[in-house]
């Protein structure tokens, strides 16, 4: 087989400006002499942790992105130095798709949104239009091809992109973490249509990401960065092997120290943190052939039982209430539906709840409604939400940020370097708020609202964008702020999260909570809706639920 | 039928309405304008909005028609005083006049408003600037977008207790310092959108706008239908041939063939595409199967 890229040590330095001297001067590596092949049709995963380096490398793969910057080595695609090739050929046989739906999209309509790429080539009429009735077929978006590209789903808008570069034909396909702003669903349902590509399209595809649940079953091949240096690029069996041999895991840096992660064999290795939670407990008993999925890690399961594991008794907390909700109905607009229909709830001090559901199921609006920004039409809140000291978090953590440096926006809410929480310590505070990556956003947003104390701490898909290594700090940090006496509600899809760090559960549908249950009576009850490690041992060993009783 | 008009032909349409029955200057065009810009409207909106606005349109006709005698005093024939002042009928009469002709061209702003959907702007000027249609489909979809984020925005520093208990003063500098953020917001997310535009290939070639309308011989027709009823209305204008006098004394206008073949030429172009809505729709209901029980 042909490979369609070739990387040829390939070396990256970003220019770095001096504002003193007004000069640009060879600054801080980017990548670091990497070299690979890619054979043509294969599903490549690239992962590695935040800064590692993966999105400069699709960056310059794709070339014309990054205009700054020293760049040595070689960049082969279809055999031909990516130099020599035409720009307009270059920018339809490479396809390129960012992280956030929002800020990739153009147009204001669907159908322009695919036609811009076309239409940037120059393209006839008469082909525009095969083109653009193609692409909206392919990706099921013919009925909303008049649609305005504001009224989209975050998944609808990525599918978007998507269908915008297709119908460029491209033959490689370069995606930067594009499922991480996604709700479950609508991310499955992303990786099942590049899936789609590569199996009937034949199209090879880069996808870097950070949690590899749904995708490590459909790759060919997994690529690991760190630090700027490829540490290994093979098929995923043998790439696994690697990895389970802690062969890089001693290559992989260690600045963030990991006491948080769980003692599992692969603790120090970060990539570990990223892999599906089959593969880690493959790995944690030494299995020859890691499972990818739930389904082969129930195998594996089945023929290791599990004999012994530890409950996890969370010790009950108080039962004070705090706030009381009774009988709460909330619509947008008058001639709307309800969101929320009498709803009641109880929360209690010192107590942390996980409000479960699909997405606009109503979470974010019940979260909403105990900031007191928006006002239910019906029922009562009992005290009233102006007594309680709230904060709250939400989804998009860009909205909370407002100054220049991570420093000077903790600094307004009054902490200061040296009273800095543990989980916010490994960040560079110099940097702007906006540089961080996903998790890091996520951390200091939960610092910014924790320095307020608040009774109330409002949390809305507080591990949306995020990696392992983030969501494990921010799990010891919701727990450590929950024995100060806070309450707090979180609004989640990620049921691994809730599990690990909520006292109660519920499940928010058709406009109402399910009863709070504690989580062990809740993620042990469900079958259909539950964690990743219940779902490996239903039916074999009743009782696990987390991940830490199954890896040990 | 008419959503299908081919942009152009629709804004020579338009202008045809909203424009040229200005220049007559004369009521019974005025009229004219209006009963077939109110069918229009029936036939395009729902009868319930449409009912709502014409309380609105017959305030703005009182409004305007006592303007005019209210402030301006000259004519021969003296209806009453007010505070000392002349009321006179010519004054009313051109109050009213006038009246009528800002009506008929809100109706027909109203219709042209429906009908001119952004993708048909777009469209005028992508013919000339491609680049132009770009930025100005960018701007469509951003500013909605920013005016939403930053409400968002907004409201999210509030609860963060940026406005705190402060003073007035310290309300408007926690206002400005808002507006900071959200450009800094700003500028790092359109650093991604301008980097999805380069990957696209923004800029690599001669750029076409893609072309969402064809010019059909219906397009065509109109076009010319409306051109030469407009050249012969401009010529009976020119000729005086619906001029109104309104001072010192008013003298209603007299018809002529001239102004008669006017009126017909205006009264058939105008309803043109109602009754090519109509007829359409009638099409439709025949051949669609009727519903089953």
């Amino acid at each position: 087989m042909n490979n369609i890229l070739e990387v040829k040590n390939l070396s990256f330095y970003y220019d770095e400006y001096d504002s003193r001297t007004g000069l640009s001067s060879k600054g801080k590596s980017g990548i670091n002499s990497i070299s690979f092949s890619i054979p043509e049709g294969s599903f490549v995963t690239l992962c590695g942790s935040t800064g590692s380096g993966k999105s400069t490398l699709l960056k310059l793969i794709k070339g014309d992105i990054i205009t700054s910057g020293t760049l040595t080595g070689q960049i082969v695609f279809d055999g031909t130095d990516i130099n020599e090739i035409d720009s307009a050929v270059r920018a339809s046989s490479i396809g390129l798709l960012f992280q956030n739906p929002e800020d990739q999209i153009v147009t204001d309509k669907v159908w322009h949104e695919i036609a811009f790429g076309l239409e940037n080539l120059g393209m006839a009429q008469s082909e525009m239009e095969t083109r653009l009735a193609e692409a909206l077929a392919f990706f099921r978006l013919e009925n909303i091809s008049r649609h305005d590209t504001a009224t989209l789903s975050g998944g609808q808008k990525q599918l978007l992109s998507l269908a915008g570069v297709l119908a460029m034909y491209p033959r490689l396909l370069l995606l930067d973490e594009p499922t991480s702003q996604l709700d479950p669903e609508s991310a499955e349902h992303y990786i099942s249509t590049i899936k789609k590509l590569q199996t009937a399209l034949g199209l090879t595809v880069i996808i870097a990401e950070h949690n590899l649940d749904g995708i490590l079953p459909v790759s060919d091949m997994l690529m690991v960065m760190d630090n700027g240096a490829l540490v290994c690029c093979d098929t995923v069996e043998n790439a696994l092997n690697t990895i389970a041999s802690n062969k890089i895991s001693d290559g992989i840096s260690n600045k963030q120290s990991d006491s948080l992660t769980d003692a599992s064999s692969c603790s120090s290795s970060k990539i570990c943190a990223d892999l599906p939670l089959a593969t880690r407990y493959g790995i944690s008993i030494g299995a020859k052939n890691l499972p990818l999925d739930i389904n082969s890690g129930r195998r594996l399961i089945k023929d290791n039982i599990i004999s012994a594991y530890d409950t996890a008794s969370k010790p009950a907390p108080g039962n004070e209430p705090l706030v009381k909700l009774k009988n709460i109905s909330f619509r947008y607009t008058s001639s709307g539906s309800d969101i929320l229909s009498d709803l009641s709830a109880t929360f209690d001090k010192g107590c942390s709840y996980a409000i479960l559901g699909c997405n606009a199921s109503g979470k974010s609006t019940l979260l909403k409604l105990l900031t007191g920004n928006i006002k239910a039409q019906l029922g009562q809140i009992n005290p009233r939400i102006s007594h309680i000291k709230t904060a709250y978090m939400p989804q998009d953590t860009d909205n909370m940020f407002i100054a220049d440096t991570v420093e000077k926006e903790l600094l307004l809410v009054g902490l200061s370097p040296e009273n800095y929480p543990e989980y916010i310590k490994h960040i560079d505070y110099a940097k702007s708020p906006f540089d961080l990556s996903g998790g890091e956003k996520q951390l200091v947003g939960l610092a910014k609202v924790t320095a307020l104390s608040p009774q109330l701490l409002l949390l809305d898909e507080p591990t949306k964008g995020t990696d392992n290594i983030s969501r494990r700090k921010m799990t010891v940090a919701i727990n450590t702020l929950k024995e100060s006496g806070t309450t707090i509600i979180m609004a989640c899809h990620d049921m691994d999260f809730a599990a690990e760090c909520a006292d109660k559960c519920a499940i928010l549908s058709m406009g109402r909570l399910t009863g709070f249950k504690s989580c062990e009576e809740f993620f042990t009850d469900n079958k259909l809706y539950t964690t990743s490690a219940r779902a490996m041992t239903v039916g074999i060993t009743e009782g696990i639920y987390l991940e830490s009783q199954l890896l040990k | 039928m008419t959503e299908r008009l081919h942009p152009l032909s629709m804004l020579i349409f338009f202008l045809f309405t909203i424009i040229l029955p200005a220049f007559t200057g004369n009521p019974y065009f005025y009229i004219l304008s209006i009963i077939i810009g109110l069918i229009m409207l029936f036939n395009t909106l729902p009868l319930s909005n449409v009912l709502k606005s014409i309380p609105g349109y017959l305030l703005l006709f009182v409004l305007i028609s006592c303007f005019n005698p209210l402030f301006y005093h000259d004519g021969d024939t003296i209806l009453f005083y007010l505070n000392g002042k002349r009321v006179t009928l010519e004054a009313l009469a051109y109050g009213m006049n006038s009246a009528l002709m800002v009506i008929g061209v809100l109706i027909w702003c109203r219709i042209f408003t429906h009908f001119y959907t952004s993708d048909k702007i777009m469209y005028l000027f992508g013919t000339f600037s491609p680049k132009t249609a770009i930025i100005i489909s960018m701007v469509l979809r951003l500013v909605p977008l920013y005016r939403e984020h930053i409400g968002t925005y907004r409201n999210t520093q509030k609860l963060l207790g940026i406005f705190g208990e402060g003073t007035f003063f310290e309300k408007i500098q926690a206002e400005f310092k808002i507006f900071g953020g959200f450009l800094t917001w700003l500028l790092e997310h359109s650093m991604t959108t301008s980097d999805s535009m380069t990957a696209r290939g923004y800029g690599v070639a001669k750029r076409k706008a893609y072309k969402l309308f064809t010019f059909k011989l219906s397009d065509a027709l109109i076009c010319c239908i409306t051109a030469v009823a407009s050249g012969y209305i401009i010529y009976a204008i020119i000729t005086g041939a619906f001029s109104t006098v309104f001072y010192p004394s008013l003298i209603l206008p007299t018809f002529s063939v001239k102004s008669i073949v006017a009126f017909l030429l205006f009264g058939i172009v105008s309803v043109t595409p109602t009754v090519r809505d109509i007829i359409y729709r009638l099409i439709c209901r025949t051949t669609t199967a009727p519903k089953k029980p």
